[in-house]
């Protein structure tokens, strides 16, 4: 083993001095990064027991498992959550309705849901700006005009944009699940302002949105019975998706890449092998040179 | 034999070895792209789009000659509804 490693080195592993001031250095700062990384980890595993608010338990998601997708029943679900409730409040400022097309709707239904809506357009020949009924290519219109306004429309919160509000939030899914479905009274030493709804998932408990969640607050196309649980999970599943709408496409992608890790492996190995038989079946002679007498 | 064969036409000249190499990666990918993609879709039975499609696509263009060949035919029988195909 030593006499193929010297081969292959030249004998510059063996010696005995080799550690240069250099590679000294970077091993410190190899050691130093690990352990400032592991600090981290540490603290990030903390209890967090001191601060104010209830951390939401972790569901079991059906798009948890490393190759499963998202649920596009759910997802389908999931859009008529946001358009028959949420939507009164929130944007979603950066999904077109061409993004729904093949994911939860077919063209055609995808087309006469942007014609229900009337987007502004312009301008015309005369210069003025008009409405019309929406196409795929628009974004999905948006509740208020600007922030103001919808502050103003909720005694001063501002219901952000729920496009990226799965991957915004920490733990989002289970974040935002917890949130609609949390809402309880609050316990007694908490006041709540005028407009303020007390919610244990939200920091300080005193949250701008009314529970809007209940059991059958909309029917489904698709007859699934609209339980509170099942309304909340939907439009999660339907978030993640726009949080994340490359989600299967990873999943899949994660399957192609195992897949071409174990057909490369032996391949890599039996590589290793071709090009170190040489190196390991050298035999290294001495032959002392004797003075001829 | 097979060797010999190997050797002569594909690996003894470059020319012929990068050719093989392209040639091959187009049929590698075309069927590993396609076995993936069943392997996702069968592990994911159900849940993606493509599953529940038929559903809400029932545009007479977009349906296969044979589906609206049996459609055309069979329009005119009575429907009799089926638990086992109601949506869960
Ligand atoms: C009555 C209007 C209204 C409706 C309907 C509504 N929201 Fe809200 N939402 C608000 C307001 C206002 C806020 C801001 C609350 C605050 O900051 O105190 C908010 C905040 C949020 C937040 C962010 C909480 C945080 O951590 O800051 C999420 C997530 C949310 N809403 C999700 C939803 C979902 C999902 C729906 C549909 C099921 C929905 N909302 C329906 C008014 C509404």
């Amino acid at each position: 083993m030593a006499a193929s490693l010297g081969r292959v080195c030249k004998f510059g592993l063996l010696k005995s001095n080799y550690g240069t001031l250099f590679n000294q250095l970077l091993a410190c700062l190899g050691v130093t990064a690990g352990g400032i990384s592991a600090l981290i980890y540490a603290l990030d595993q903390s209890v967090k027991a001191s601060d104010q608010v209830a951390h939401p338990p972790n569901y079991k998601w059906g798009f948890y498992g490393i190759f499963s997708s998202l649920d596009h029943r759910s997802l389908r679900r999931g859009w008529e959550v946001y358009k028959n409730v949420c939507s009164a409040c929130h944007s979603l400022d950066f999904l077109a309705f061409r993004h729904l097309v093949g994911v939860t709707h077919t063209e055609e239904e995808v087309k006469a849901i942007a014609a229900e809506y009337q987007v502004q357009d312009g301008p015309d020949d005369t210069g003025a700006y008009y409405m019309r009924p929406g196409k795929l290519f628009d974004t999905i219109p948006a509740p208020y005009p600007n922030e103001e306004a919808a502050r103003a429309a909720n005694n001063g919160a501002y219901p952000p944009d729920l496009t990226y509000i799965i991957n915004a939030s920490e733990n989002g899914e289970n974040y935002v699940f917890s949130l609609l479905t949390g809402y309880c009274d609050p316990p007694a030493g908490i006041t709540l302002r005028e407009g303020q709804y007390f919610n244990p998932y939200f920091v300080n408990g005193a949250l701008g949105m009314p529970q809007i969640i209940y059991n059958e607050v909309i029917e489904y196309a698709d007859g699934t019975p609209a339980t509170a649980s099942q309304v909340a999970k939907d439009v999660v599943e339907f978030l993640m998706w726009a949080s994340n709408a490359e989600f299967d496409e990873r999943k899949k992608m994660t399957i192609k890449v195992i897949g071409f890790g174990l057909i490369s492996l032996p391949l890599i190995i039996y590589w290793k092998r071709v090009k170190w038989t040489t190196v390991k079946n050298t035999k290294l002679l001495f032959t002392p040179k004797y003075k001829r007498q | 034999m097979i060797s010999r064969f190997l050797y002569r036409y594909i690996f003894k000249r470059t020319s012929s070895f990068i050719l093989s190499i392209v040639v091959t990666s187009v049929f590698f990918e075309r069927a590993y792209d396609h076995a993936c993609e069943e392997i996702f879709e069968w592990i994911n039975e159900g849940r993606l789009w493509t599953h529940i499609k038929h559903k809400y696509d029932n545009l007479p263009q977009t349906q296969s000659y044979q589906k609206r060949y049996i459609e055309e035919r069979t329009s005119d029988l009575e429907e009799i509804p089926n638990e086992d195909t109601k949506e869960d």
